[in-house]
């Protein structure tokens, strides 16, 4: 037996993971709560507002890393969950969902980037 | 198997009555309870080891503490407090308390977590606010196969160590943990020895003298197979066993009672050429297998109760109510029972080696100063 | 009290006369405070010799008695029958071939435990002249809890991997390697790392957890494996930074 390759996968969905759950009630508290109880100002989701928000440069570089991980821990989510619910077609799944993770990357940096 | 072969087996009268087992079950309630500050009560809440020479009652925490006198000590008050009738009544029989409740819930839950587990589950008493019934039970053999230093018998390539062995490291009572101890040291004595043994001897050949003890072997367990009707059965026998053993032989020995238990075990003896095989099977058949341990059982039982019944004095864990005080003079000497097929073993004797430590008298607790 | 009649369905299979494990039931009259392991033993004794199972201690610290208890990988010493309905079934354990009724074949089993190299792999051998190897209170409890593995096999009956791939080292195989690896007296987490840190070691567990919801002496495999986790990830990236590296 030799030592696997998993940890490169692994250490991106453990990360993926960490920070999702400090990001997801943030960003509930601020589209959930926050701006429909007027705890912040109406203007905090307008289009201008976010737009500006974005292009920021280290807004684009922590949007990546948000969207980067977060589809990275979901794709081995799903990945493990397939198999919990039965479906052994391993190699097919990963594809599927590690391609799914690959390809938004992608698309995350050149929006980001052109933004 | 080595006393069949005709290793003898040492000093087999000292059995070691551990005494906080719980009731039924025989379940051990380690020392360590007793180590923690743990005391032992009778029916009337007293603390009864006092009246027994084993120090004053020194409240906790303390130093040469009467509960952690040495286990034969302990069981023989026990079957004192019973006589006495200031033992607890069970549905399994008399027992006395083991109190932890001083300790407290959190130092219980930190030293002896499996303790409170166990009295939970088995005898349903949490010790935090209920003492556990205890009880001696039979725990530990002192004597067995005839060994040495270097965990030798002997019979050449023979080696033992552990329980079954006998070089003699524990004597006629063994300290706690000692038995852990001697297994680690021996094992490894054992295992070099046989180790050197195996490199310098060869193969044997098909046909020759070993081949045809083995197929005596063989041929006295296909016996077995093809016995048929004879209505004894491996639990009816070893539960007479158990009872005329733990009667006869048990913490306090009488000539009497040793003799009726010898002539019980012969008839039991008897009887068990009567045993029939129930499982036939070739694949892990566990009714062979107890037979085969009941039929060992038996002749162990027997070196038990002969060497008991030759040694006219009491010592450690074998006490006689007709022979109350120790004869260094006759009997500073290592018993040795030497198998005899379908007979009680004879006894021979082997002195004692004194190199460094004089036998003295044995006083404990506050006695001491 | 009287004795509670409880039926035990037993599955039972002797290779040498049976072509496939049938059912069996018996009838027991059971005292309140038994356990299962009691249960099987009055019917040795009294209704069906040829029964056979393992067992030791009937203290739950050997191990010995694992089976099925109505669909529970349990040890049939702490299996009380006071919390048990009027029929109970009682099977071999799960995920291990059958040798004789209630005994399964665990050789499987003792050579992953082997190959983890369960034993202390010191920086530098000492003699016995030369001393022991210190160790504090505080470097004991690391990995204490991991020492109360009793070899039971109850997480691998209960393990969904170990059922999908028999290949899998294992919860108590890997539990067993994390304590050597938390160990202060040993450097052999590098020695390990070929069996623990391979596909089919501490990287095929899914985190399922049934492993730790059945073992009987609170070892928390899964949180040993998902320990061993982070740590392989860390030697796996040191190792890529910095390559021979002592671990």
């Amino acid at each position: 037996m030799k030592r696997s390759h998993k940890p490169i996968i692994w250490s991106l969905f453990a990360a993926g993971g960490t920070f999702t759950a400090f990001m997801i009630p943030v960003m509930i508290l601020i589209t959930g709560l926050g701006v429909p109880l007027g705890l912040l100002p109406a203007q905090t989701l307008d289009y201008e507002s976010v737009l500006a928000f974005v292009q920021h440069p280290l807004t684009r570089i922590a949007l990546f890393g948000t969207i980067f991980l977060t589809v990275w821990h979901a794709a081995h989510r799903l990945r493990i969950t397939a198999h919990d619910f039965g479906i052994r077609a391993d190699r097919v799944v990963a594809t599927i969902f590690y391609g799914l993770a690959a390809i938004t990357t992608l698309v995350a940096l050149v929006v980001l980037a052109l933004i | 198997m080595a006393f069949r072969a005709g290793v003898p087996l040492k000093d087999m009268e000292f059995v070691q009555y551990h005494p906080t087992g719980l009731p039924g079950t025989g379940i051990l309630i380690t020392e360590g309870s007793r180590g923690e500050g743990g005391v032992l009560l009778n029916k009337d809440g007293y603390r009864y080891l006092q009246d027994y020479d084993l120090g004053p009652p020194d409240p906790w925490p303390r130093k040469n503490a009467m509960e952690l006198g040495p286990r034969d000590r302990l069981s023989q008050a026990f079957w004192h407090e019973q006589k006495k009738g200031r033992t607890i009544k069970t549905l399994h029989g008399d027992v006395v308390h083991l109190d932890l409740r001083a300790l407290g819930e959190k130092k219980i839950n930190e030293r002896l977590p499996m303790v409170r587990d166990l009295a939970k589950s088995y005898v349903g008493v949490d010790p935090v606010y209920a003492p556990i019934p205890v009880r001696p039970v039979v725990h530990y053999t002192m004597g067995g196969i005839d060994s040495n230093i270097d965990a030798a018998t002997s019979i050449e390539g023979l080696f033992t160590a552990g329980e079954c062995a006998c070089v003699s490291i524990n004597g006629a009572n063994r300290l706690g943990s000692n038995s852990l101890t001697e297994l680690l040291v021996f094992g490894a004595r054992a295992g070099q020895g046989a180790a050197r043994i195996a490199a310098g001897s060869h193969k044997t050949n098909p046909g020759s003298a070993i081949q045809k003890q083995a197929e005596a072997a063989e041929g006295r367990i296909k016996k077995l197979f093809g016995a048929n009707g004879g209505g004894e059965t491996v639990s009816g026998l070893r539960d007479e066993m158990n009872t005329t053993m733990e009667e006869g032989a048990g913490i306090y020995r009488t000539d009497a009672s040793l003799r009726q238990s010898c002539e019980k075990m012969n008839d039991i003896g008897k009887r068990f050429a009567n045993i029939e095989l129930k499982d036939k099977s070739n694949v892990y058949n566990t009714d062979l297998l107890h037979v085969l341990e009941l039929g060992a059982m038996i002749d162990v039982a027997r070196a038990i109760i002969v060497s008991a019944l030759q040694r006219k004095e009491s010592r450690g864990s074998h006490q006689r109510l007709d022979f109350i005080k120790r004869d260094d003079k006759t009997y500073l000497r290592h018993s040795l029972a030497h198998y005899v097929p379908g007979q009680d073993p004879d006894i021979t004797y082997r002195d004692v080696v004194i190199t460094r430590s004089k036998p003295g008298t044995r006083v404990y607790g506050g006695g001491q100063k | 009290m009287t004795p509670r009649r409880i039926e035990f369905e037993i599955l039972r299979y002797d290779p040498d006369k049976m072509q496939k494990p049938e059912f069996q039931t018996y009838l027991v009259p059971c005292e309140e405070d038994w356990v299962v392991l009691d249960a099987l033993n009055y019917i040795k004794d009294e209704l069906d010799r040829t029964l056979s199972y393992r067992w030791s201690c009937h203290m739950a610290v050997c191990g010995s008695c694992s089976m099925m208890i109505n669909g529970e990988p349990t040890l049939s010493c702490k299996s009380f029958v006071r919390d048990l309905p009027n029929q109970v079934c009682i099977e071999p354990l799960n995920n291990f071939p059958i040798e004789r009724d209630l005994v399964v074949v665990l050789d499987d089993f003792l050579g992953k435990l082997n190959s983890v190299k369960p034993y202390l792999i010191p920086r530098e051998k000492k003699s016995l002249e030369e001393g022991v190897y210190l160790q504090s209170p505080a470097q004991l409890k690391k990995f204490k809890q991991f020492t109360l593995c009793i070899n039971c096999t109850l997480c691998y009956a209960a393990c969904p991997q170990y059922a999908h791939d028999e290949n899998f080292v294992g919860p108590a195989a890997l539990a067993l390697a994390h304590r050597y690896n938390l160990d202060s007296r040993d450097v052999g987490r590098t020695a390990r790392q070929d069996v623990v840190a391979s596909n089919l070691g501490i990287w095929e567990c899914s985190f399922v957890g049934a492993c730790s919801e059945v073992c009987p002496h609170g070892v928390d495999p899964a949180g040993a494996i998902q320990q061993a986790k982070i740590a392989s990830t860390g030697d796996y990236f040191m190792d890529l930074i910095l390559p021979g590296r002592k671990s």
